[in-house]
């Protein structure tokens, strides 16, 4: 089961350039939202409830993002990701209050919302007690791929990385997935790290 | 000691409003005055009655000092018994004291002075009615009854008890007044003071105003001219590709950049910090797309009638690039052999709905979604999203783009 990650923004070039981001990661993808309101529909409507909701701080309508943050945590059991310019105390004070995951600070770097998307999943992980210590199948090239994306790499940066096509990675990375018959791409980074 | 008498007299002042205090040390000394005029009375052998007059005024103003300052009780009640007590007292005190060749009246014009300086303003009429009316009533009754006045036994006795009398009246008067005037005098001085620091910390403000007006401009400024040097590295960027197709979307970004600089220079130029007149920013932005593809201004015809022309920043960013995307789509795609091309921008109110149209006479889409195209749509699509707006595409056969927002 592949659960999606809900994206609440309510600049909707920067929403769109986040989804596109997780998007090309493989990841599922819902939203965007603009207001808790729109983000509580989108939630109600889903059959499975988002797994993580990355949220910022400063939305539309009168709920703002760390309110928010704290019902979809205890309505859906969404993991937190803020991302957000505000970096007062009052704003982290109130963002913390959901225990998020991370608290990425716009500008952000691609590497910086892949990692915590990461984290996120792991934390997930964790808590679903699914870390059973597995071998994992994996070949030399594979295992240098996985370890780039466990840093953060996007596929593109990956096959920059490794002078070879976009295609090549992906169809790599589905390989992994497929091998080992585990549903998404943290989870194996999970693993390998444990292997570690 | 003067100060610490008064106030153990007259109560605090945190306690005690001005003319409570003023109450309980006018009860106080009227009750003084009263056990005085016992004794006096009593010790110059004066009528029996004026000595138990003098023990009922003792009684009862020093029940009236008893509730004013122990209980601190003090309403307007209070000062009409204290009136009419008065009354009682001097009234038949009057006829016994040689009447109208005695003090007596001195005594009742001194209560009704500090009576109504004390009194609520809607009790004044009320106190100056019970003490004219007696005190005329004193003078006819006077006349009538001649047989009712006891005369004094001797000129001497009558010169003491008039400067008895004369003396305190006179002292009490001016005491009161006094601290009437003490206390004016400091309140004055309060709203003085307090009317100086008003004049300060309104100027203050005033300043910090202008300050802050001047640092939003700054701002504004800097951001434009940091998006000028964001659009003049794409531009110098794209001067140096090879591949046209990463020229034009390098180019296409720098448009986009432009489009916004273009509202931050008008933020910090006009008068308002936080809207733009969207007219002239249409204008402003449409010209210059023509220009930059080789056409005339008057390829552009922007009509605007709306109730309100300023738009907030959050509304104008997006339409300014939603107005950018689409005219220059008409310009790079639709007019291939039109002779006289045209693209027409209306922003209209109806009701509570705002329209914005964007049409061009030109050869119209005949490649739906091909291409380098379909990302400018795309951007049109969030940034409708963006105005929760929603989005109607006509061909006939040029392309009208419909946008109905709420206004």
């Amino acid at each position: 089961m592949n659960k999606s990650i809900l994206v609440i923004e309510d600049e909707l070039i920067t929403a769109e350039s986040i989804a596109e981001l997780l998007r090309d990661e493989e990841y599922l993808v819902s939203g965007p939202a603009k207001s808790a309101d729109e983000a509580l529909a989108i939630c109600d409507s889903l059959q499975h409830s988002p797994a993580i909701a990355l949220c910022d701080i400063n939305i539309k309508g009168k709920v703002n993002g760390a309110e928010l943050a704290k019902q979809l945590k205890s309505r859906f059991g969404c993991e937190i990701i803020f991302l957000t310019a505000y970096t007062d105390t009052g704003s982290l004070q109130a963002a913390f209050e959901s225990e998020p995951v991370m608290y990425v600070v716009k500008p952000y770097s691609d590497i910086q919302l892949l990692v915590a998307v990461q984290l996120a999943f792991h934390k997930i992980l964790k808590k679903e007690n699914n870390t059973a210590v597995r071998k994992l199948d994996l070949t030399q090239r594979e295992r240098e791929i996985a370890g780039w994306v466990a840093e953060g790499l996007s596929s593109k940066q990956i096959a920059a990385q490794l002078k070879i096509s976009i295609e090549t990675v992906k169809t790599h990375r589905r390989r992994m997935l497929q091998k080992n018959n585990i549903s998404n791409f943290p989870h194996l980074v999970y693993l390998l790290k444990d292997h570690i | 000691m003067l100060k610490r008498l008064y106030y153990l007299i007259a109560g605090d002042t945190q306690n005690y409003g001005f003319e409570h205090r003023i109450f309980n040390l006018s009860s106080f000394i009227i009750t003084v005055f009263c056990i005085q005029g016992t004794l006096i009375n009593y010790l110059l052998g004066l009528h029996i009655a004026t000595v138990w007059l003098a023990i009922g005024g003792t009684v009862i103003s020093a029940t009236l000092f008893y509730i004013a300052r122990v209980k601190a009780m003090f309403s307007p009640a209070l000062l009409i018994v204290f009136s009419i007590a008065a009354i009682v007292i001097l009234g038949p005190l009057h006829f016994f004291n040689g009447a109208s060749s005695g003090p007596t009246i001195y005594l009742l014009i001194m209560m009704l002075n500090i009576f109504l300086l004390i009194a609520p303003s809607g009790l004044q009429v009320w106190i100056y009615g019970i003490f004219g009316i007696s005190i005329l009533s004193m003078l006819v009754l006077e006349y009538y009854f001649p047989g009712w006045i006891t005369a004094y036994a001797s000129a001497s006795q009558r010169i003491a008890d008039h400067i008895t009398v004369m003396i305190y009246s006179l002292f009490f008067t001016m005491l009161v007044i006094r601290l009437f005037r003490i206390s004016y005098d400091r309140e004055q001085q309060t709203i003085l003071q307090q009317k100086i620091e008003l004049e300060d910390a309104y100027r203050v403000t005033t300043e910090k105003n202008i300050y802050i007006e001047s640092l939003i401009r700054e701002l504004h400024h800097r951001v434009k001219n940091n998006l000028q040097v964001v659009s003049s590295l794409l531009s110098l960027q794209s001067n140096r590709l090879e591949d046209e197709n990463a020229r034009k979307a390098l180019q296409d970004g720098r448009s986009r950049v432009d489009a916004m600089a273009m509202i931050h220079q008008r933020l910090y130029m006009d008068k308002q910090l936080a809207s733009v007149n969207i007219q002239d920013y249409i204008e402003e932005l449409s010209v210059s797309i023509a220009g930059s593809y080789g056409y005339s201004p008057a390829s552009v015809i922007t009509d605007i009638v709306i109730s309100r022309e300023d738009f907030d920043i959050d509304r104008a960013i997006p339409i300014g690039l939603i107005v950018n995307e689409l005219i220059t789509n008409a310009f790079k795609h639709a007019f291939k052999g039109i002779t006289d091309p045209k693209v027409h921008i209306n922003l209209l109110q109806e009701g509570d709905m705002l329209e914005l149209r964007i049409s061009d006479n030109g050869t119209g889409m005949k490649t739906k979604d091909s291409g380098p195209a379909t990302f400018g749509i795309k951007l049109v699509h969030i940034l409708v999203d963006q105005l929760d707006a929603r989005l109607q595409v006509l061909n006939h056969p040029g392309t009208e783009y419909r946008i109905k927002m709420s206004a």
